[in-house]
């Protein structure tokens, strides 16, 4: 850690010419040799200049990518194989020059913006996309930063550690939903019972001991009596998602393909579930999320699916505590 | 975004500023490209710009493009064939004009775009190769920042066109503050640059022609001149020659002697003696001419005139120059041949005139100035009636005294054209210039057996006081005679009227400016047209004199050496003998500079706030409940009730100053022109 604080956060990454520049390179020599040649003062001149806007060139570039300070801001949520777009944030912390045309980019593969002109001492915002193909732990060391400017002769890089770290939640993967298995797994009907939760279950006479705030007004005004309602237990709202990560080795990568195909499923119907205000479980060989709902659930359940490795054929085996569960197998 | 047609503005810019001093420069007077030439390649320049400028997609098909360059090439090898590969500047600028012109047409892709830039640097060093004229720098920093601006203008296009995502913008681009801080750091490495680079050469400077109106205005001194050749020339304010005392305080030689004459005939003057016995010089550089230590230095920049001539004061005993030198039996010294390029010597003076020329022939027959061709009986009767039995140096004085005193000068050439011109001049018109006087003189004298030539030069120098050397112009040619007195030698007499000589010229504003102008020239062609080896080793060494006689001051005092004649050098920096004047010019010329940029500034910033600022200020002056708080509808309604006339104006004003301020948007280009409009009828209309 102290060594990633010691690090430079700006670091060069070296001056490569341009067509343009290499062109221009090629015309100051030809000027050089037939002012050198011919002992013309006036073809002299023309060569001076040319040097000139060549160390021009150089200096500012490299004045150009100096003095900045990068901030890359994730979305919420990044799905893999999915573009997501990063808000970058370039401040110019020069105190005598602006900074023009920078090109910056995250990662090799990622798209690059265009800041045509930030002013001493201002920042400037604006996004970047980024696909991840596999869900997982990333981390962006560094931004990189280009720039042509002021001519076009060099291409100065510069790369700008900034240290992202961002969770990739696997692809969503459409699947039927609520995938039902055989017979009993969702014993929907048979297990209504009384609780806590938020659906009606049923209505009846008040007894001593309800409590006075679920009196059902309306119900009591119509009868004559006072009506206490009853409500549907919690549980009867959950599910339990039971995903397969064990494999057999002896597959290969189209196994792993097909747990990556399970584990994009599980994310969907975990989060339909989710949006539908289930409580949901996440019961893998290697990990559980207990049961729980909203968005810290939501978030729960894809950073263990995000995580979620394979295992081996020997885990310990998969047992759900819920009445209901969603199984994916590999 | 593919900005095609910014890039093709923005090259037939460029295309256009390229080639603007080609038919000003060498070799002159036609130039390096002919004038009709350059109007049709501007004209066919325009109409790209035009069709560039609407948008227009019409190009040159390829196959044109073939048919061209097959018409031209014919021609192109028949202009190589009449060169005769002498000159091939003049075809190949032509062949690049005209490749230019079909790849502006033709172009199609972006690569083609840099194919034409290419062609026009091309251009571009043509056209800087080929000039010796001090606004060569201001093209070339015209070029180089239109060249930036392309190049920068390319790259932003580039990038736009391949990133699709941009930020957003929270300011306009100062594009044009970027090229002047570029072009501002690149002229300031490049002088360094310019002056350390290694010389390998000799510096080859293309000679400065001679005036625009040819050869006949320029006072030549060939082996030949008419009668009326200085008369003519007398009217040309070109440099001739430039020249500088070593000691500040010393006053410039009065004349300075080109050639002398001996034979006169069919109304011109023209050498008898063969040329010429080559001067010894003791140094390579150094060559005496009269036995005698010289009382003060000067040197001389020669502008190249025509002629061989080494234009000297008639007070010279020493010269030294590189090269050879060749003197004739009438004193004038020349060289070998005749220069193309501005000569720099330096010349010893003695205390008075110093006539190399030995003495005549006893036998008046094979005596050149002695010929009798040009007097007549009449002439000759003149002369006797003057002067009768007198001293030889007596009689001379008094026709001398006679012709000065008795005719008027003129620089009418009336009866120039006469079959005796000087009988004419005598006995006529008793007008003429400086020649008929000079040659009427030599006649008389002959007449009267007394040895004379006729001698053309230089009178007198006009002082520049911003470098404190001094100018002698092509008006400042003149004629004068040279007569044998036994027992003195030859001796100078001028008898043309003192009103007739070249005078000092007044000091107006034109000749400020001349002068201005000729020292930004001089120093030109010494400091940057001339510039090589030597003067980089000149500089060297008096950096180093410079370094160490910095610490001198700090260390040990040591002994001076003794002062002694410096030994001639080439042309060199003279960074001691910086005169005040030249700072304080460069700073009046920077706060000029400042002022305009101040002005420009103003200018470009104008909006709708500030002229409604105007706006109020003027109304305070005018009603005394407006002030700084008064609202801007609140002023509406004074200038209405006050000034009905203007309330129209006032309230386009208002308007767009409440669409500047509180809308937060700037005002485009016709609003800002409307505002402008409306302040200034508004200012005529309140005040």
């Amino acid at each position: 850690m102290s060594d990633t604080a010691a690090a430079p956060r700006l670091v060069p990454e070296g001056i490569r010419p341009t067509k343009v520049g290499v062109w221009f390179a090629v015309l100051t020599l030809v000027v050089g040799i037939a002012g050198t040649n011919t002992g013309n003062n006036a073809l002299y001149m023309v060569l001076a200049v040319m040097l000139a806007t060549l160390a021009v060139s150089g200096l500012l570039s490299r004045n150009n990518v100096r003095h900045l300070e990068v901030e890359v801001s994730p979305p919420a949520e990044l799905f893999a194989e999915s573009g997501a777009v990063f808000r970058v944030s370039v401040k110019n912390r020069g105190r005598y020059s602006s900074r023009w045309l920078l090109v910056v980019s995250v990662s090799d593969d990622s798209s690059s913006t265009l800041f045509p002109y930030i002013p001493k001492l201002e920042s400037s915002e604006g996004t970047i996309e980024l696909t991840f193909e596999k869900r997982g732990l990333y981390n962006l060391k560094a931004a990189h930063l280009a720039t042509l400017f002021p001519l076009g002769f060099f291409r100065k890089g510069m790369r700008h550690a900034i240290d992202c770290e961002v969770l990739i939640y696997p692809r969503l993967r459409r699947c039927e939903w609520p995938p039902l298995e055989s017979g009993s797994s969702l014993g929907i009907l048979d297990s209504r019972r009384r609780g806590w939760g938020h659906e009606l279950h049923s209505l009846r006479a008040l007894r001593p001991g309800d409590d006075p705030r679920r009196i059902h007004w309306k119900q009591s005004a119509r009868t004559g009596r006072l009506i206490f309602m009853e409500r549907e237990a919690e549980e009867n709202r959950r599910i339990s998602i039971v995903l397969d990560n064990s494999l057999d080795l002896s597959d290969g990568g189209r196994a792993q393909e097909r747990l990556e195909k399970r584990i994009g499923e599980a994310a969907f119907t975990a989060l339909e579930y989710l949006k539908s205000d289930y409580q949901v479980e996440l019961i893998t060989r290697t990990t559980r999320v207990p049961f729980g709902n909203g968005s810290r659930q939501r978030k729960r359940v894809l950073k263990a699916l995000a995580m979620l490795e394979a295992a081996p054929p020997n885990a310990r085996p998969l047992s759900a505590d819920g009445v209901r569960e969603v199984r994916f197998e590999v | 975004m593919t900005f095609v047609r910014e890039k093709r503005l923005l090259l037939g810019a460029l295309a256009f500023l390229a080639v603007l001093p080609l038919p000003f420069n060498e070799p002159r007077p036609q130039g390096v490209v002919d004038l009709p030439f350059l109007f049709f390649y501007l004209l066919l320049l325009s109409i790209f710009l035009r069709q560039a400028h609407l948008g227009s997609s019409w190009r040159l098909p390829t196959w044109a493009m073939n048919v061209l360059g097959l018409v031209y090439l014919p021609v192109f090898l028949y202009e190589l064939r009449s060169v005769g590969g002498s000159n091939l500047v003049r075809p190949m600028i032509r062949l690049l004009m005209l490749g230019l012109l079909a790849k502006l047409f033709s172009m199609k892709k972006d690569e083609q775009q840099w194919q034409v830039t290419v062609l026009i640097f091309f251009l571009f060093i043509g056209a800087m190769a080929t000039s010796v004229h001090p606004l060569i720098l201001v093209y070339l920093i015209g070029f180089v920042v239109l060249a930036m601006c392309l190049l920068f203008r390319f790259m932003h296009f580039h990038l736009l066109a391949v990133h699709p995502s941009v930020a957003p913008r929270t300011r306009p681009m100062p594009v044009r503050r970027l090229l002047l801080v570029c072009t501002l750091f690149t002229v300031a490495i490049s002088v360094p640059l310019f002056t350390l680079m290694p010389r390998l050469h000799a510096p080859y400077v293309l000679g400065r022609g001679l005036p625009l109106n040819g050869g006949g205005l320029s006072t030549g001194f060939k082996d030949e001149v008419s009668l009326d050749a200085v008369g003519r020339v007398r009217s040309n304010n070109a440099v001739a020659l430039r020249l500088k005392m070593e000691r500040k305080q010393a006053a410039p030689p009065l004349r300075y002697r080109a050639a002398a004459y001996e034979v006169f005939e069919n109304k011109s003057w023209s050498r008898a003696l063969e040329l010429r016995d080559r001067l010894r010089s003791e140094t390579p550089t150094f060559f005496r001419l009269v036995p005698e230590r010289p009382k003060e230095k000067m040197r001389i920049w020669l502008e190249p005139l025509g002629g061989s001539n080494l234009i000297l004061p008639v007070e010279a005993v020493s010269v030294e120059v590189s090269g050879r030198l060749y003197a004739d039996a009438s004193g004038s010294v020349n060289f070998l041949t005749t220069p193309r390029t501005m000569r720099e010597y330096r010349v010893g003076l003695g205390s008075e005139e110093r006539l190399l020329s030995a003495a005549p022939a006893s036998d008046p027959r094979s005596e050149p100035t002695l010929d009798r061709r040009g007097i007549t009986p009449r002439i000759a009767s003149l002369a006797e009636s003057l002067v009768g039995n007198l001293a030889p140096a007596e009689k001379a004085r008094r026709i001398e005294r006679h012709l000065a005193d008795s005719y008027e000068y003129s620089l009418d050439l009336v009866g120039s054209d006469a079959n005796d011109p000087i009988s004419h001049f005598l006995f006529t018109t008793r007008s003429g210039h400086c020649e008929y006087f000079a040659t009427a003189m030599v006649l008389m004298l002959r007449a009267q057996g007394i040895p004379a030539r006729f001698v053309a030069g230089f009178l007198g120098a006009e002082l520049n006081p911003l470098e404190g050397y001094f100018i002698v112009r092509h008006s400042s040619a003149h004629a004068w005679v040279e007569a044998y007195l036994p027992g003195i030698g030859w001796k100078t007499f001028d008898p043309t009227p003192a009103a007739g000589r070249p005078g000092a010229a007044r000091p107006d504003l034109s000749l400020m400016l001349r002068q201005a102008w000729d020292y930004l020239q001089f120093r030109w062609d010494r400091y940057v047209m001339a510039y090589g080896s030597l003067e980089q080793f000149g500089l060297l060494l008096r950096l180093r004199q410079f370094v160490s006689g910095l610490w001198q001051n700090f260390g040990p005092s040591e002994t001076t050496p003794e002062a002694g004649p410096a030994p001639f050098q080439a042309p060199r920096f003279e960074l001691s003998r910086i005169e005040l004047q030249q700072p304080l010019l460069i700073a009046a010329i920077l706060a000029l500079l400042g002022v305009l940029a101040a002005a420009w500034r103003r200018r470009s910033r104008f909006s709708a706030t500030r002229a409604y600022r105007d706006l109020r200020a003027l109304l305070a002056r005018r009603d005394p409940e407006v002030s700084e708080t008064t609202a801007p509808l609140r002023i509406y309604d004074r200038v209405s009730s006050r000034f009905p006339e203007a309330a129209a104006s006032a309230q386009s004003l208002i308007q767009l100053y409440l669409l500047e301020s509180y809308a937060g948007q700037g005002l485009a280009k016709d609003e800002t022109l409307r505002a402008r409009q409306a302040l200034r009828r508004l200012r005529s209309l309140l005040r």
